[in-house]
């Protein structure tokens, strides 16, 4: 177990460093609390570590306007401390402090949380409700990509071998927004989400205007539950639409997972048996809370 | 006037990180030794090929049982290193010797060996059935232990209503900090052992034999212990041993360290029980008969079970004086991992059972859980369910004290209330427990301790009994301090050095505190004695006029008339003597009848009750524990803030066992080797615990103490149950109250209340 390290401290030094040594197994630290694992568990085997951590570009936190750009290095302690993003995304700072422990929120970042496109990611699906675009550089510049679309299935995503995600774009939320997250676990510190719920309604006069549901853990990537959300479009929220809505959100799972993994419902260790009824609760109460905190 | 709390001196090397534990020990040339297990649960070894393992840069040497110059194990034990036959996956195959840690893994995986498969058997039904296969003999039965007491037939006839239920106990790991590890180093007779664990003394046995030499030349030196909880007893003999072996091998010192996988996989549990209770009650709550039937799953090797097993049979009926009772506990041999001491020992699976029935009774009856209790719960004089004539009873004191603390029956009035509607609904549970003092029937438990006082009046205090994060060598300061009236600033206590210290006996069973608390006070009292003699002399007095406090000794009818305690150490040295104490104590004698005829099994019994307030969610089946009480008699105090403390963290370690902690088991493959999967609570995880301190003196104990490691976890378990069932309206059956376990029994039960 032996690789060279590089530091990067501008976002220029990234693309040289991996021209240097174009035919080695490159990867990028961040964070490193999945990366310290996978090189323990021989899982991964570079030959080449880059170090992002110094990366000036991709540090902070901004608004400019109506959008606000995180930087894909803000670790999950950022996240939660920062009053901006409690003001204008307060779904990120509840989904950042939900997850693992103190010691790993004070290292992982937003940015390695998608890159590592882990199933039981937690803030992943907190930016997907929140309509985030990953902004995604290799040598030539940026593009935009949007959180949904980058994830392409259980650690993949559509990052080539020579790009780095450097920021997250996202528009702040309006008033009459409310947002709920829950997480369940099977216990409050240290734990892998067994599920997330991840809820943003807006609404106009009590009638609902737009609607984001996103239940982490539950499919490979992370996907908006569109048939619930769209069912949620126009109406004055009741317990009983709320009801519906819920069960829309399981059908669609269900019919995701039978596309894209037909055998995964079947499969013990995954626990939809357990899962799928108690997400219909959860996301019951998720529409629920997240209309309620919208209402002026 | 001695301060009731004397704060450990080793907290604070510990919390700043000063401390040294085995790992942080280095030896010149140290070498490391790697352990290949088992791949099988249930296999015979062909061969073993070493060839290519030797072939690693580094590695020093590979050994097999043949190479163990000594003993494997006794009959039914398990081995160092299995010789032809391996009955669980983890079972010690191979030992490889490396200059590096690397070296040894990549050694390790190297090493081929060829099994020819047997029939295995993981389930205790599975495994008494006819035609199983034997893992040792020609049966799968360890033990069978026996309670019988009165007429159970007529007991049931008489009763008005009858419950029976089912129980389900899971396989759960201690979860100590520091896993196993020893560094052993040769001398030119024996060995030295750095091996952390509850049983220094013991460890020494299995190296003596592994290598044919006398205990004598088998020195323990402790390191600081990182957590027992009843592991590194068994487990630490066997690793003390592979690196002894290995040591003498090589003729250099020798390091075997485990990870927390091979902790996981190889490492002793917690017995899993199945367990049927049936209850018989007449309509006014007296109980008239309790039939119970236990199997109790060993694992693959004898172990702990006998003794534990032994326990969880005199205890089964909980602390409740009932007229007719049968009890069967049988232990069980199966193809897994072997089933040892774990902070309890045999306790908390048949205290999970006997509370959830008296609840399941109480609804029943539609009668208060704490009136049932009190009405027939053991009294001074009461016949315990072997027949014991019970003393010193304190049951009714300690759900006097939690009933008000909790304050039970405001709650229950509040709760009622507050539980309308939502996702989430709450409810109160209570437990009550009685359990035997140390070792009990079929052990010489005995104790020495030496309290020298130096010339200066400064102290030394020299035991076996091993500090593995309990307290015991504050509580040895402590009583030292109260016999002989003196701070605890005079007070060091020794390194625990076999070469050194008297054996105190290990750190289990809850027995620090009475036995080696009562051979210190036996050293401290002679100190006393010597010092009283001389003081006596020069103020022209009898020794019995004298008192010892305030680090004075003075004429209790004149207490102007003093000397200071250095003084007096100096003028009792003047004379020739010494100051110095050996004390040594014997627990009174205790017997058990295993078929079942009158005994008694312990020589004194502790008592406790605890209650708690939870909210299940009622979509997610999440237990939240949001208060929790815990009442328990220790006789005396000795340092109020470590039983406050060890309250504390025994009610931790139960709302693990309640709620989260299982070792999953898939064909005899621990499946959750590592705590990502091994879900233990942490300091957020639950709300207020409340201490509280009851104190009936024992007539046994030092100065009236008794012990509290094991009672503090004992019942902690079914008094969340029994709040869940409250919440919820329907039992849990199958330990522990995981989300999928709540949620499913929700379900059939369509939410809300029954």
């Amino acid at each position: 177990m032996a690789f060279k390290i590089y530091k990067a401290q501008v976002l220029r030094d990234l693309f040289t460093f991996m021209k240097l040594d174009a035919n080695s197994d490159v990867k990028l630290l961040a964070g490193g609390t999945d990366f310290m694992l996978m090189l323990e568990n021989d899982k991964i085997r570079p030959d080449l570590v880059i170090d992002l951590t110094a990366v000036q570009e991709m540090q902070g936190i901004t608004v400019s306007g109506e959008e606000l750009c995180i930087g894909a290095l803000t670790t999950m302690t950022e996240l939660v401390e920062s009053a901006l993003i409690s003001t204008h995304a307060p779904l990120l700072a509840d989904a950042a402090k939900s997850m693992g422990n103190l010691q790993v929120r004070n290292l992982a970042t937003v940015g390695g949380n998608l890159a590592n496109a882990s199933r039981s990611a937690d803030v992943v699906p907190a930016l997907i409700a929140l309509d985030a675009v990953a902004v995604i550089h290799k040598d030539d510049g940026p593009r935009e990509e949007l959180v949904e679309d980058v994830l392409r299935g259980s650690r993949k995503t559509s990052l080539a071998k020579n790009e780095v995600i450097t920021c997250f774009k996202l528009k702040i939320a309006t008033p009459g927004t409310g947002m709920a997250h829950e997480k369940l676990g099977r216990r409050k510190s240290g734990a892998i989400s067994l599920m997330t719920s991840n809820v943003v309604i807006e609404q106009d006069q009590g009638k609902i205007t737009k609607a984001r549901l996103v239940f982490g853990v539950m499919t490979p990537s992370a996907r908006r539950a569109r048939p619930a959300e769209e069912f949620l479009i126009g109406k004055v929220l009741t317990e009983e639409i709320a009801a519906k809505a819920a069960e829309l959100a399981r059908n669609y799972i269900v019919e995701y997972i039978q596309t894209v993994r037909p055998h995964d419902l079947e499969r013990k260790e995954l626990g939809y048996a357990y899962k799928l009824p108690v997400l219909e609760g959860v996301a019951k109460r998720g529409i629920l809370l997240a209309y309620e905190k919208g209402g002026v | 006037m001695i301060e009731k709390t004397i704060i450990r001196a080793d907290v604070f090397a510990k919390a700043t990180g000063a401390a040294q534990y085995a790992d942080d020990l280095l030896f010149d040339g140290m070498l490391y030794v790697k352990t290949v297990m088992s791949s099988k649960s249930h296999a015979k070894i062909e061969s073993i090929d070493t060839s290519e393992a030797l072939a690693v840069p580094g590695i020093v040497a590979v050994l097999t049982a043949k190479d163990v110059p000594g003993k494997l194990s006794n009959p039914t034990e398990r081995p160092i290193l299995t010789l032809d036959t391996v009955r669980y996956i983890g079972d010690g195959v191979a030992i490889v010797i490396a200059e590096s840690l690397e070296a040894a893994k990549q050694g390790m995986k190297k090493v081929k060996v060829n099994y020819l498969e047997l029939p295995a058997v993981y389930e205790v039904e599975d495994a008494l059935a006819e035609g199983a296969p034997a893992i040792h003999g020609t049966s799968n039965e360890v033990c069978h232990w026996k309670v019988r007491k009165g007429n159970i037939a007529d007991g049931f006839a008489e009763a008005d209503v009858i419950v029976e239920e089912d129980f389900t106990t899971q396989r759960v790991y201690h979860g100590h900090m520091e896993t196993e590890i020893c560094i052993a180093e040769p001398t030119p007779q024996g060995v030295n052992i750095y091996c952390p664990g509850k049983a220094p003394f013991f460890a020494r046995q299995p190296v003596a034999d592994a290598l044919n030499i006398g205990l004598n030349q088998v020195r323990a030196v402790q390191p600081v212990v990182g957590g027992s909880f009843g592991a590194k007893g068994t487990d630490a003999g066997i690793i003390a041993a592979r690196a002894s072996v290995a040591a003498k091998h090589t003729g250099r010192v020798c390091k075997i360290i485990y990870n927390r996988e091979e902790s996981m996989v190889e490492c002793t549990k917690r017995h899993p029980f199945k367990l049927r209770y049936k209850v018989g009650a007449k309509k006014d709550g007296t109980i008239t008969a309790m039939e119970i039937y236990g199997l109790a799953d060993a694992g693959a090797y004898t172990s702990e079970t006998k003794r534990t097993t032994a326990r969880s049979c005199v205890e089964a009926t909980g602390p409740y004086a009932i007229p007719n009772v049968t009890t069967d506990i049988i232990g069980v041999y199966t193809n897994t991992v072997s089933n040892d001491a774990m902070r309890g020992y045999g306790s908390p699976q048949v205290d999970a059972c006997s509370e959830q029935i008296m609840d399941e009774l109480a609804v029943k009856l539609e009668m208060d859980p704490i009136l049932l209790r009190r009405k027939n719960g053991l009294k001074e004089g009461s016949l315990s369910a072997t027949g014991q004539v019970m003393t010193g009873v304190s049951l009714d004191e300690c759900i006097d004290k939690l009933v008000e603390r909790f304050d039970w029956y405001g709650r229950k009035e509040r709760i009622a209330k507050e539980n309308q509607n939502g996702d989430k609904v709450r409810g109160l549970g209570m437990a009550c427990m009685y359990r035997g003092e140390a070792m009990g029937a079929g052990a010489i438990d005995t104790a020495g301790v030496n309290v020298h006082v130096e010339k200066d009046g400064s102290v030394k205090i020299y035991a076996g009994l091993n500090e593995v994060g309990q307290g015991g060598h504050a509580m040895l300061a402590s009583v030292a301090c109260l016999v002989l009236g003196i701070s605890d600033k005079r007070i060091s206590i020794a390194r625990v050095d076999s070469a050194y210290v008297p054996d105190s006996g290990p750190t289990v069973a809850s027995r620090g505190t009475v036995l080696a608390g009562n051979a210190c006070q036996r050293a401290a009292e002679q100190i006393k004695e010597k010092l009283a003699l001389t003081v006596a002399e020069a103020f022209k007095v009898k020794p019995e006029d004298l008192s010892f406090a305030n680090e004075q000794i003075f004429i209790t009818a004149n207490p102007e008339m003093s000397m200071s305690f250095e003084k007096a150490v100096a003028a009792c040295y003047n004379t020739g003597q010494n100051v110095y104490g050996f004390g040594w104590w014997c627990a009174p004698y205790s017997w058990i009848d295993p078929e079942g005829g009158s005994c008694e099994p312990y020589f004194s019994y502790v008592y406790g009750a605890c209650a708690t307030e939870v909210e299940v969610d009622l979509v997610t089946g999440k237990t939240e524990v949001l208060a929790f009480a815990a009442a328990h008699d220790v006789g005396h105090a000795l340092n109020v803030m470590e039983v406050e403390n060890q309250i504390r963290g025994g009610v931790s370690m139960g709302i693990g066992y309640a709620l989260t902690e299982e070792i999953l088991m898939i064909d005899g493959r621990v499946d959750n080797p590592n705590f990502r999967w091994y879900i233990t609570p942490t300091a957020v995880d639950y709300g207020e615990i409340i201490p509280i301190v009851v104190e009936m003196p024992s007539e046994h104990g030092p100065l009236g103490a008794k012990g509290l490691g094991e009672p503090a976890t004992s019942i902690v378990a079914p008094t969340i149950l029994n709040a869940i069932r409250d919440a919820i309206g329907t039992r849990i059956y199958q330990m522990p109250a995981s989300l999928e376990n709540v949620a499913m029994a929700i379900a059939a039960n369509k939410g809300g209340k029954a």
